[in-house]
């Protein structure tokens, strides 16, 4: 087991991204954006995620690929060409009909969208709405049509420069920085004259494709901005620890491992037992290192716990997932539990890694009631931890409900109805633990301890659902099986809780990353639950009648 | 003390199958069950109509808290069938106890505490009341004039005509009935014939805007033989004249008046309201000679000397037509209200200079109306001193004003006029309109004594109940009072860098003490409250007035909302969250730690 990690380790450093036309110092040039200031590639990521829904660009007409980098500061220095690009996503599918767009494609050229005439006449009138009330109730068609402006608007500022404040302010550290066509307001005509030729260069040499001048140009200009401004302009070693951050996608390679793994405990369990379980270990511990330097990470650029969005909420319960199987498979020493979370793992790292609309991995700084680093991590954290142990216990009970119905082997299931009860037992504590402590949270923050908020009762009833689960198993209303299929439908309430409040609800003071879409998906898997329950029990009951 | 659980068991067993019905398992789970199903109800009910609602008829209703109360019963009954208690009860007790002891301080809370917020502006005298989020009616009695208040909850209350609010006048036979309430109420003018014979024309235009769905009125009536210049949100202006044709010749003429001086700003008064774009500063030379400099709206710049011969004419080009210095006060003071100087030294010069000009520098359009006929107005729209439309306006007809999506429309016109006022709720929300309710006067049979009649919230109203006795009434929120004051002494919002979203909120309060003197400066933050009296032991006990940053108002900065709490119940909140916690740890963790380990896969 020692040797095997080591091994793959290794294998990963490998995995180092190729630097195409992409040039290898533009992290070095920061920009203040929506409240901080960050390496200009993550901004080139995020405004390519937000316009396009994709972190790459595919240009139809020779499929070639451009980097964000590219597309980005291709708006930048010649933005004509991009406006024809079909960049900009609309996957409502209802508001591309409406818009006389064509049917198969989801993304739409610039060009074409802002003189759409019906976009234009749908646009004003939420702007009137929103003019007459303070807070509308707007619907999904009305909240699509603000989601493309803002898109819209990003493109165009991206175009006129307006969005690029690379300039740092002179001396103050929270200081307001300046685009390029502003710096003489900040430094005077010689600096912004210098600055400009800077730009003009770069422009230059990337319209005749001068790669390897663009290269030198791009650090040039790093430094002359950093020089300006030395002591606000952020340290080399924080943008490069950003930038390295956001180029090893530590969520994504930690999911490829747990799936290898998942796939090496399923082949092996039978034949190679021991090689597969300790194979498994291994790249587990990997994908977990790769979880924890993400984390690490992301809590130092961001300077706070990484609990405060969908993505990063997920990311850490898929973390918690991991982490209490590596407990309870420490103790027990049987696959099972990583067995279960492997998957639950694996799906929750997809669904953060390609949703980018319901979670996106920006970093953003925080709305003001959130700015509390111990209650934030506390209950925050513990909160996420139980749906992280409650979401095992589902693994494990689909595991168990398997074998009891679909392969009535009733010797094997009850050590899983066991490790399902110790999962349970830590998702109870930690819910319990966790309500209580936003409820004395709020106690301090909004001034009542409980309120009725959904998010909260939301967690009171997911909690309660559990109690009537273990206090049904005491009066012997229902066995081991019946809590097995008890818990996967009492996470559907943890589901409600964490995904429902914010996306269907849309009420209450929780409701801070409300996003659209992904309802489909949720319902197709509660669909999906009832089937198989349903079908499980069916098959269960056809067999003990039949067998008595 | 030593209790004999068996010997109870037998001395009272009807008292114990009692205490074994109310403490089973199967009533928890109905307990249990409802509960949860209840909640999620009510957050759907909450998202598809309104929290109101849902408080109304799940969380704050009476059967809810009867219910809360059986959870309470069947949990302490449970506990009291384990007796006597063993050391694998310990975290099944302790558990049980703790929601009893949550629910229990929730309940304290609620009968001896209060929650209610404080809407604070800077400067203004400390508050001794609090104001709580429930509407009330506030009634004076006829008899010793007290005020009583009377809950009036209009955001559950269905009022309709018939189906009115009734309730008696304090120490009277009179009734109030309150049959309707809006929550966009605005005072619209009308104009009814007067019977004074000094009385003029009067007239209401009314401004309407589709994209913005608004509607604004412009009442005018003829008190002075002056134009009445009204400010259309501005950008514009409308102006009520006699006769248009002079009026015009006038808009395109603007005095400007300028008290200008050496080191500070100068003084500005200019008859358009706007600025004329003339610099100037009082400069002194080595010779101690008074100069004028002078940079004009084109960018030029010229200096000249001071003769002191008043009026001196400064040559200032074809734009302005008169340019003339009117005084001059070498060490310049306000002295009984009139510019004078203090000595003959000029250590703070300072000259009165006078602009006129005939091009108009107010860019702004203006709708001159003046009364023509009994269903006409003349009309005149100005743009940059020229008319671009005029002619008539006839009654109940709009025409656009060429002011963007703005039509103007005559509401009413009435050769003898009296402006009234009258409120009516409006179709359309807009910031600017303000909640009420309709109010009537009842006799002691119920029969109408008054005409129904809107009032605003916050406003008080006078109404008589008799030829001799009038009694005033007021809408509003309910206020509390508190026996200590709190005043906003600053309010800083610190943003994020680069950006106008709030970093934070910080209220500085001030308490007073009921001597109106300072007792304590405390700071109120998100997640970090201020207190009164203060102390972490109060806090502890819960004898400690929270106040929490709430709300601000982005437009006021001088202005924060604060939410208070007054919760004598939180310790035992607190006490039972730990009791809980530590419960179920003890419950799922240190049961018997005798047993042995295969023993584990055994039931519960």
């Amino acid at each position: 087991m020692k040797k095997n990690p080591l091994y793959l380790f290794l294998l990963t450093l490998l995995c180092v991204p190729l630097f195409g036309w992409n040039s290898p110092d533009l992290w070095q040039v920061a920009i203040q954006e929506q409240g901080r200031k960050k390496p200009l590639t993550t901004m080139t990521q995020e405004s390519l995620m937000t316009l396009s829904g994709r972190s790459t660009f595919t240009r139809p007409s020779d499929a070639r690929k451009f980097s964000a980098q590219e597309v980005i500061l291709g708006i930048w220095f010649n933005p004509e060409p991009w406006k024809k690009e079909p960049l900009i996503l609309v996957n409502y599918r209802p508001l591309v009909e409406a818009l006389g767009l064509d049917q198969k494609n989801s993304r739409f050229a610039y060009e074409e969208l802002q003189i759409n005439s019906v976009y234009l006449m749908k646009l004003k009138e939420v702007r009137e709405i929103r003019m007459r009330k303070s807070n509308p109730q707007l619907d999904r068609m009305q909240k699509e049509i603000e989601s493309l402006s803002t898109k819209l608007s990003l493109f165009q500022n991206l175009s006129l420069g307006r969005t690029f404040e690379i300039v740092p302010h002179p001396n103050e550290k929270g200081g307001h920085w300046s685009t390029l066509e502003r710096t003489e307001e900040l430094y005077g005509n010689t600096i912004s004259q210098k600055l400009a030729a800077n730009y003009e260069g770069l422009r230059i040499a990337y319209l005749d494709n001068q790669q390897e001048q663009f290269h030198k140009l791009v650090l040039e200009f790093a430094q002359e901005l950093r020089s300006l401004s030395p002591e606000v302009y952020p340290t080399i070693s924080i943008l490069e620890k950003e930038y390295r951050y956001s180029e090893l996608h530590p969520f994504r390679k930690a999911w490829i491992f747990y799936a290898i793994a998942l796939f090496i405990l399923l082949i092996t369990v039978r034949w190679q037992e021991s090689l597969g379980y300790r194979l498994a270990w291994g790249l587990i511990l990997c994908g977990f290192g790769f979880q924890i330097y993400g984390f690490v990470i992301r809590t130092l650029i961001s300077g706070r716990p990484p609990v405060t969005n969908m993505y990063e909420t997920i990311i850490w319960c898929a973390f918690g997932v991991v982490l209490f199987a590596l407990i309870l498979e420490a103790i027990y020493r049987k696959r099972q539990f990583l067995l279960a979370a492997c998957p639950v793992a694996v799906i929750s790292l997809i669904l953060a890694d390609t949703q980018s609309s319901i979670f996106s991995s920006a970093i953003h700084p925080l709305v003001p009631v959130l700015r509390n680093n111990f209650w934030l991590t506390v209950h925050v954290l513990t909160i996420t931890l139980s749906y992280a142990a409650f979401a095992l216990s589902l693994a494990i009970s689909h595991m168990a409900f398997w074998q009891v119905t679909f392969r009535n082997q009733k010797s094997e299931s009850n050590l899983l109805f066991f490790y399902n009860y110790r999962a349970l037992q830590i998702g109870v504590l930690l819910i319990a633990i966790g309500t209580l402590l936003g409820a004395v949270w709020a106690n301090y923050s909004w001034g009542r301890f409980w309120d009725w908020d959904p998010k909260e009762t939301w967690a009171l009833i997911a909690f309660l659902s559990y109690l009537i689960l273990l206090h049904g198993k005491l009066a012997g209303w229902w066995s081991d099986l019946g809590v097995a299929v008890g818990s996967i439908i009492a996470f559907q309430c943890v589901l409600m809780a964490w995904y429902g409040v914010n996306f269907v609800l849309g009420v209450g003071l929780h409701s801070y990353g409300f996003g659209v879409g992904g309802f489909q998906y949720v319902l197709g898997y509660v669909a999906l639950e009832i089937v198989f329950i349903a079908t499980g029990l069916m098959k269960h009951r056809f067999v003990k009648s039949h067998s008595s | 003390m030593s209790f004999d659980i068996i010997q109870f068991r037998k001395n009272y067993p009807e008292t114990w199958r009692l205490i074994l019905f109310l403490g089973s398992i199967q009533w928890a789970g109905i307990l249990l069950t409802t509960i949860a199903v209840a909640c999620a109800v009510a957050t759907v009910m909450e998202s598809k109509v309104s929290t109101d609602l849902a408080r109304r008829y799940i969380y704050h209703a009476p059967w809810f808290h009867v219910w809360l109360i059986c959870l309470c019963i069947n949990l302490f009954c449970v506990t009291l069938t384990r007796l006597p208690w063993k050391r694998k009860h310990y975290g099944f007790v302790i558990t049980h106890f703790g929601i009893i002891t949550l629910l229990f301080g929730a309940m304290i809370g609620s009968w001896f505490g209060f929650e209610a917020f404080a809407n604070l502006k800077k400067g203004e005298e400390p508050l001794y009341r609090l104001t709580q989020n429930e509407s009330v009616m506030i009634v004076q009695s006829p008899k010793d004039h007290f005020f009583y208040s009377i809950p009036l909850p209009v955001e559950t209350l269905k009022l309709s005509e018939k189906k009115p609010k009734i309730f008696t006048i304090p120490d009277s036979n009179y009734y109030l009935s309150v049959d309707a309430h809006s929550p966009q109420l605005a005072r619209v003018p009308e104009l009814i014939p007067s019977t004074e014979s000094a009385s003029s024309d009067g007239a209401i235009i009314e401004f309407s805007s589709e994209l913005a769905g608004q509607k604004i009125s412009f009442p005018f009536t003829h008190a002075t033989a002056e134009p009445q210049i009204s400010d259309f949100f501005q950008m514009a202006r409308v102006v009520w004249v006699n006769e248009i044709a002079s009026f015009e010749k006038k808009i395109n003429q603007w005095s400007e008046t300028q008290m200008v001086f050496e080191k500070v700003e100068p003084i500005i008064s200019n008859s358009s309201g706007l600025f004329s774009g003339y610099r100037f500063q009082v400069q002194t030379n080595d010779k101690k000679e008074i100069t004028l400099f002078v940079e004009m709206p084109n960018g030029k710049k010229e200096t000249f000397p001071i003769s002191k011969k008043f009026p001196q004419i400064l040559n200032l080009g074809s734009a302005v037509t008169q340019a003339t210095v009117n005084g001059y006060w070498a060490d310049f003071e306000m002295k009984e209200g009139k510019p004078s100087t203090k000595s003959s030294n000029p250590d703070n010069p300072a000259l009165l200079i006078r602009l006129e000009g005939k091009q108009s520098i107010d860019p702004r359009p203006h709708l001159l109306i003046a009364p023509l006929d009994p269903e006409h107005l003349a009309f005149s729209l100005i743009r940059n001193g020229k008319s671009y439309a005029n002619g008539k306006l006839k009654n109940g007809v709009p025409v656009s004003t060429g002011w963007g999506p703005w039509t103007v429309v005559v509401k009413s016109i009435q050769p003898h006029a009296l402006l009234q006022y009258r409120i009516e709720p409006q179709a359309l929300p807009s910031p600017d309109l303000i909640p009420g309710v309709r109010v009537q006067l009842l006799d002691p049979e119920k029969r109408p004594l008054s005409d129904k009649k809107w009032i605003f919230s916050g406003e008080t109203e006078t109404m008589a109940i008799s030829s001799t006795q009038v009694i005033q009434m007021a809408f509003g929120l309910k206020t509390r009072p508190i026996d200590f004051g709190v005043q906003l002494n600053h309010f800083e919002v610190p943003r994020d860098e680069g950006s106008d979203t709030p970093a934070g909120f910080i209220s500085t309060l001030w308490f007073y003490n009921s001597d109106h003197r300072v007792m304590r400066e405390d700071h109120a933050e998100m997640n970090y409250p201020a207190t009164y009296p203060g102390g972490f032991w109060r806090s502890v006990i819960g004898l400690n007035y929270k106040f929490s940053q709430a709300s601000w108002n982005p437009e006021n900065l001088e202005e924060s909302t604060l939410q208070v709490l007054y919760d004598p119940g939180w310790p035992l909140k607190w006490i039972g969250s730990l009791m809980i916690s530590f419960g179920i740890i003890i419950m799922f963790y240190f049961k018997d730690p005798h047993k042995k380990q295969n023993q584990e896969t055994q039931s519960l």
